[in-house]
């Protein structure tokens, strides 16, 4: 079973009186434990695709199956279930809650799982300790550095030991170097723990670590390479 | 649970300046309506309670058509000429204690307008004739301020200090009442003035009025052994009045005895209607006030999701349902509220205390009236304070939905595109 698939899917916008069309009959599927990266200039769909692969948007055609499931025969609350128990997400801005410590914010996505307070702290801790960043626990986010902030992201995106993690663009706000080094830690946590990994970025630079690149132009999908 | 009032609380701290702001005003508006409460509350006590022990009494009977030669509208301040009058009065009240637990005691009354004269001066009074020897048990708020209240037997009366100072009266001095009786006739009758009266907790009123011997005004009108109206006292002063109304009514009705029970309220003319009208002024008010402080957590609520947009897109990617996310903002809006009302309850008790202490002073005469002397007291009542409080947490959580489910209902990729 892939971890997911889109099967001609597209996406149109309604903007003002004109239609975008993001995505054009875009078909794919993602197996377990691959690391994919979704490449493409701006505007070519990269984050529309991320957003239906990871349910949080719907197709305008199409079908869109995350884990085995159907995602067009789930309402809302199934559908944050399944994002809650399937996939994790790590974001351009990071999006750290800036009250919670790091890892407060770590621990945040098993609050929905109703763990015991012990159990979940413990696996926070542990996922922090798996980016390097067990020392800096009690910090809040604005007290980190970019590339830190991204690791606790990191660190909050699999703590649920999810079957896919979806990254936009996670290093386009950091210097290329650490934007190496928050790649190398993805793909390593790829390699220990077997999680499927799909990225999107504009910079060739980071696809060399790309096991698979999806172009995408003008909402297409390329020949793959 | 525990994460999500730790984000709420964190998040109140963090906009400290705004959440004080929208606390401080949220507990400024509690302690106004707390302190209107207890001023209205007061101002019922101070003018209600002394008028209820002074004149109006609790219950009062009538003839169900006392008044249908003189409009048919009963009123309980008009004078009582040409009223159709109860027989044998004293007998009617000593049957009605007797039967009715509830009442304490009862006295039959008969007010007339009457010409008093002494020496060449003259003028028109309301004389109030009650019993002497019941006087006491149903009007306690009566007393003298000069001289003495007079007993049966004496024809005494006692004056108003308007009527004093009218006819240069003072205690020891003899008027003579001039009346029509029953059928028209001119009548008089020499009374003795024996005091000043007025109505402890009242004293700012001039009453319009004098007291004197049942007696004398059922001579002046020629009606021996009757009377205009019952006034009854309740054992429990403070109980309701209606229910013991409603069974006196039933007993009248199955007796078939053409008499009516009204209560306090009904018959409270000019006392109650200040009351009312100032708890309704009061109540607009306190719903302004409401709505303001309603207005001010919903802005600091939209203001907060407005901010947080990207952070609802999120959490909701992370997993959270709409009613997460919905809670997350109540929760908000609930600690807020709590910390409004904790600080309009502790306001609100030391304005009230203060104010109970030193009195609120009476600026006008109109003010002296309302409040039955120069200053008002208010008493603090804290069930009271806290059905307030609570009341305004339950108003700030309902004005916080709004928004909160405007953040629930936000479709996560688009709340993530927010910057
Ligand atoms: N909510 C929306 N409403 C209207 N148009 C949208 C919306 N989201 C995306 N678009 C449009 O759809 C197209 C694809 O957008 P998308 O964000 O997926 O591109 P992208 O490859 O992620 O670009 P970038 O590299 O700039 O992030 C663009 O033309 C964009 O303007
Ligand atoms: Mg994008």
């Amino acid at each position: 079973m892939s971890s997911a698939r889109l099967e001609d899917v597209s996406k149109d916008y309604a903007l003002g009186r004109t239609q975008v069309s993001a995505l054009r009959g875009v078909s794919l599927a993602v197996e377990p434990g691959e690391f994919v990266a979704v490449a493409g200039p701006s505007g070519s769909g990269k984050s529309t695709l991320l957003n239906l692969v990871g349910c949080l948007d719907h197709p305008s055609a199409g079908r869109v199956v995350v884990d085995g499931r159907d995602v067009a025969a789930l309402d809302d609350d199934a559908l944050s279930d399944l994002r809650a128990q399937k996939i994790g997400f790590i974001f351009q801005s990071f999006n750290l809650i800036p009250v919670l410590s790091a890892l407060e914010n770590v621990e945040f996505p098993l609050l929905f799982r109703g763990l015991p307070r012990a159990q979940s702290r413990a696996r926070a801790e542990r996922a922090l300790d798996e980016v390097g960043l067990g020392d800096v626990a009690r910090h809040r986010p604005d007290e980190l550095s970019g590339g830190q902030r991204q690791r606790v992201a990191i660190a909050r995106a699999l703590v649920t030991a999810p079957v896919l993690v979806l990254a936009d663009e996670p290093t386009a706000n950091l210097d290329s170097k650490t934007g190496e080094a928050i790649l190398d830690l993805m793909l390593d946590l790829n390699r220990k723990q077997g999680t499927t990994f799909i990225f999107s970025t504009h910079d060739p630079k980071v696809l060399v670590h790309a096991q698979r690149v999806l172009r995408l132009a003008d909402g297409r999908l390329e020949a793959a390479s | 649970m525990r994460l999500l009032l730790t984000l709420a609380a964190r998040n109140l701290i963090r906009r400290r300046r705004r959440t004080l702001l929208t606390a401080s005003a949220l507990g400024f508006g509690v302690a106004i309506l707390c302190l209107s409460r207890a001023w209205t509350a007061a101002m019922a006590t101070a003018v209600v309670e002394p008028a209820k022990d002074g004149t109006i009494g609790h219950l009062q009977v009538y003839r169900t058509d006392a008044a249908d030669d003189e409009g048919g509208e009963i009123s309980f301040v008009q004078p009582h000429n040409g009223y159709r009058l109860i027989a044998g009065p004293r007998a009617l009240v000593a049957r009605l204690l007797a039967d009715e637990p509830r009442l304490a005691a009862g006295l039959a009354r008969l007010s007339i307008g009457a010409l008093l004269s002494a020496g060449d001066e003259s003028m028109e009074v309301l004389l109030l004739g009650v019993d002497p020897a019941t006087r006491a048990a149903v009007y306690p708020a009566v007393g003298v301020i000069e001289g003495r209240h007079f007993a049966p037997g004496e024809n005494g009366l006692l004056v108003n200090r308007g009527v004093a100072r009218r006819l240069g009266l003072k205690p020891g001095d003899d008027v003579v009442a001039l009346a029509n009786a029953v059928d028209g006739r001119l009548t008089g009758a020499k009374l003795k003035v024996t005091g000043t009266w007025t109505v402890r907790g009242l004293e700012a009123y001039e009453w319009g009025a004098c007291f004197v011997d049942l007696a004398a005004v059922q001579e002046l009108l020629d009606a021996p052994d009757q009377a205009s109206v019952l006034i009854l006292r309740q054992r429990d002063a403070r109980a309701d009045a209606a229910p013991v109304a409603r069974a006196l009514n039933d007993r009248f009705r199955r007796e078939g005895s053409k008499l009516r029970a009204f209560t306090w309220e009904e018959m409270g003319g000019p006392f109650i209607g200040g009351m009312l009208v100032t708890r309704f002024i009061s109540g607009i008010l306190d719903l302004v006030m409401v709505v303001i402080v309603a207005a001010g957590v919903t802005n600091t609520a939209l203001m907060s999701v407005f901010e947080r947009t990207r952070e609802i897109g999120t959490v909701r990617a992370m997993g959270a349902r709409r009613g997460r996310v919905l809670a997350l903002f109540l929760v908000e809006a609930l600690l807020l509220s709590l910390l409004g009302a904790a600080i309009g309850t502790g306001l609100g008790a030391g304005l009230i205390a203060t104010f109970g202490r030193v009195g609120i002073p009476a600026f006008s005469e109109a003010q002296r009236y309302s409040y039955g002397g120069d200053a008002l007291y208010p008493v603090l009542d804290l069930p009271g304070l806290f059905s307030v409080a609570g009341l305004m947490i339950v108003i700030c959580v309902l004005a916080a939905l709004g928004p909160a489910l405007m953040a629930a209902r936000l479709r996560p990729a688009e709340a993530l595109r927010h910057v």
